[in-house]
């Protein structure tokens, strides 16, 4: 869909650019590949993707299940402009975003992440593609991620303090 | 339901070498048993479902007998194109699973709901639709499709399903399973929304309406014996499936029932032609679509009292 959104987009002359969220799991799919290349073929500089490279998959690490890695390489040999980059860095997200490519090729930027980073009981821990915190744990995220109480309802429940 | 498969699919791969479970990057710890029995008789396909069709239809077509298993839609539709050619097409004798079928999903909204399995895929030749309704029925249609090697695409539930009748009394494939005796109308259920038609006779019993109710767990090749005997005894045949009402089991009733020159009245019960973008529990789910026990039951009033 995003390669169509960008060849709208030079079809009907309109400058905006097209951004696509890609998890590294779905770059499993035939449909993702397929799309690089016609992207590539149409040198659709406007558009540019993310991937979300967290290393994990529905039911294993992303890198054993189909063997993604090594992911960047895979796209530059698709021909796309590759970065990569910190994805918890928003500065360094920034920058890749504006950063412009002297050949028009469409960006993909492998952004590396941990799965439920900065909450300690959720960090690279698989089990919570399932779960479903508790309203206790939620509090406990919050408190770690220092997210005031106020700003979280659960169920549509007030606010409630978190010591 | 989905445990009962798992432990089903590790016993026969147990007695039979050439059983080999595809896993489209689901079913985490499910199958951590026939893992650890035999390594190669799993194998992790990734999110790439067209491909673990094409692999099952070449497996197949080399002497193996593959069962391949994800969420319905995605094996499916996604790889439609990979079922009618590679498996169907080669009768390759390919089992594919879908789990969680029907509004088993309906909160995770209508990229996971799967109805029109049945529509798409009963006009593909070759092919046998199955549905059980339960632990014992998923068991006792598993089993029987090994024995042969026609092509098979078994849809079932997710979890939680009670089980509905013991193994002796689940017909065969290809026969409508007699659940409920009755005789003011035949309700015949598809599949996991099977609890919902023996929940409708119960409150149709208490109202003074007796109402017979069949299980159909196969959709393809239609029971066409079976549903014609029901003709034979009822003036009203109202089927249920958690299914699009557009070209599932009803219609095809329906169509059987005028091609029989029947003169009774067959109402077919489905999910209605849209997406349901609510999100809400597989009951909420089956109460807006009218397939709940209520809206059954409800259906089967009015009919016999207008009739009258």
């Amino acid at each position: 869909m995003g390669v169509g959104m960008a060849l709208a987009a030079r079809i009907r002359g309109a400058d905006y650019r097209t951004f696509v969220v890609l998890s590294d799991g779905e770059c499993n799919e035939g449909s993702v590949w397929e799309a690089a290349l016609m992207s590539a073929a149409q040198k659709l500089q406007s558009l540019t993707i993310l991937v979300d490279y967290n290393k994990w998959q529905a039911t294993g690490r992303s890198n054993e299940v189909l063997g993604i890695a090594p992911l960047t390489e895979k796209w530059k040999s698709f021909g796309w402009f590759a970065k990569e980059i910190d994805g918890h860095d928003f500065l360094a997200i920034e920058e890749a975003i504006n950063e412009r490519d002297a050949l028009g090729r469409p960006k993909v930027i492998v952004a590396h992440t941990v799965k439920g980073r900065g909450i300690s009981f959720m960090e690279d821990d698989n089990n919570w593609h399932y779960r479903i915190p508790s309203a206790d744990e939620v509090r406990k995220a919050a408190l770690e991620l220092q997210i005031p109480s106020q700003a979280i309802r659960l169920d549509g429940i007030a606010p409630r303090t978190h010591e | 339901v989905r445990n009962a498969f798992a432990d089903e699919v590790t016993e026969l791969a147990a007695r039979d070498s050439r059983i080999v479970l595809l896993s489209g990057d689901i079913g985490n710890r499910l199958f951590d048993r026939l893992r650890a029995q035999s390594p190669s008789q799993f194998i992790n396909c990734g999110v790439a479902e067209a491909n673990m069709i094409g692999v099952a239809a070449g497996m197949a077509l080399s002497g193996l007998r593959p069962i391949s298993y994800t969420i319905t839609p995605f094996t499916t539709t996604r790889c439609l194109e990979q079922i009618r050619v590679d498996v169907a097409y080669h009768e390759a004798p390919v089992i594919i699973v879908g789990t969680g079928s029907g509004l088993s999903y309906a909160s995770l909204g209508p990229t996971h709901h799967s109805l029109e399995d049945f529509a798409i895929l009963r006009a593909i030749p070759n092919i046998r639709i199955l549905a059980p309704w339960d632990a014992v029925s998923l068991r006792c249609v598993l089993r029987e499709a090994l024995l042969d090697l026609t092509p098979t695409y078994m849809r079932i539930g997710k979890k939680g399903e009670k089980d509905i009748l013991p193994a002796e009394r689940v017909a065969g494939l290809g026969r409508l399973t007699e659940l409920i005796q009755g005789d003011s109308v035949a309700i015949v259920a598809v599949g996991t929304v099977a609890i919902e038609a023996q929940r409708a006779a119960e409150q149709l019993r208490d109202i003074g309406i007796s109402a017979a109710v069949s299980l159909a767990h196969t959709v393809k090749p239609l029971p066409e014996d079976d549903l014609r005997r029901l003709f034979s005894r009822h003036r009203l045949v109202v089927t249920v499936e958690e299914h699009a009402v557009s070209a599932g089991f009803g219609e095809s009733t329906v169509s059987l029932a005028h091609r029989s020159g029947y003169s009774g009245r067959v109402i077919p019960l489905g999910v209605p032609d849209v997406f349901l973008s609510k999100a809400g529990s597989q009951g909420y789910a089956r109460k807006i679509s009218g397939i709940d026990a209520e809206s059954i039951a409800n259906v089967v009033k009015t009919s016999l009292t207008g009739a009258t």
